[in-house]
């Protein structure tokens, strides 16, 4: 089974770093989407099927937080994972991210195998993780 | 807010996002107060935050560095066109990084936000002009001896 994915980053330096450590982690990937803020991340998640979201939470027009609000609304939390990747560390937020359904958080900057350990976490239920 | 506390956490994030995220080791070093220091063009990023205090980070680098960032935050060849459109991004997302890591630093479990990066031009000597508003500041110096300056301004409004 191969997952199709969704990067939504601000900083187009930063969806390649990511592209390239989740690439590092031996996941099966079909189609990688880019988002570069909350608005382009719900037309994507409105016309194409996605099983995980890799989202900053500082993004100008939309943010991350305002992203999760609204999948939360639209029970799109329910069926897609979301890993929350941020410089912001404060812990409140992360927190109250966590309590809205968000399911994992990494801060950059992160390390291939950090990503690797977080997503074999996420999609432990699913078609047994990480393979490599 | 301690100026000094807040300086000991600026340069010891600084130095560590600069070797985890682009692997770039760094020395603190006294800061050169003349432009030949300088290559003609800097990239200077404002970061503006707001908690028990408010004010906003800055970092200052030659574009060159910012190349020679971006190619190793994302394995490319140093000069290729790759790293050098990605040269100022890759500026502003290490000051974020750099923000985040000293803002937890100093203000723990205290609530806070921090705004997204806005990158400028700058000369050499506008660079100096506005580095004497600064209340904290760092100078480290690469492995190739490109400068590369942090620093940070309290309670202040926009860049002059």
């Amino acid at each position: 089974m191969s997952y199709n994915l969704l990067i939504v980053d601000d900083s187009p330096i930063t969806r390649k770093v990511v592209k390239r450590a989740i690439s590092m982690t031996g996941l099966e990937v079909g189609t990688v989407h880019e988002a570069q803020d909350g608005v382009e991340a719900l037309e994507v998640l409105g016309s194409q099927w996605v099983d995980i979201v890799f989202a900053d939470l500082n993004m100008p027009r939309m943010s991350g937080v305002e992203l999760i609000a609204k999948m939360a609304e639209g029970h799109l939390l329910e069926d897609i994972p979301v890993i929350v990747i941020t410089s912001d560390r404060n812990q409140l937020r992360l927190a109250e991210l966590q309590d809205r359904g968000v399911s994992a958080h990494l801060n950059k900057p992160f390390r291939p195998e950090d990503l690797r350990e977080v997503m074999s976490r996420v999609l432990g239920n699913k078609a047994g993780g990480v393979h490599g | 807010m301690d100026k000094e506390q807040l300086r000991g956490a600026l340069a010891a994030a600084a130095r560590q996002v600069l070797e985890d995220a682009a692997f770039v080791f760094t020395e603190e070093a006294d800061a050169p107060t003349d432009e030949s220091a300088w290559s003609t063009a800097i990239s200077q990023v404002y970061l503006p935050f707001v908690g028990p205090t408010c004010g906003r980070f800055m970092l200052a680098a030659s574009s060159r560095l910012g190349e020679s960032l971006a190619a190793e935050m994302i394995a490319a060849d140093p000069g290729s066109p790759e790293s050098e459109e990605e040269a100022e991004d890759s500026l502003r997302e290490l000051l974020n990084m750099i923000s985040g890591a000293t803002l937890e630093e100093v203000f723990r479990e205290e609530p806070w936000e921090m705004a997204v990066p806005e990158l400028r031009q700058v000369s050499p000597a506008e660079y100096l002009a506005t580095r004497l508003d600064a209340d904290v500041w760092v100078h480290l110096d690469t492995e190739d001896a490109d400068p590369l300056e942090l620093a940070v301004f309290l309670g202040k409004g926009e860049p002059r």
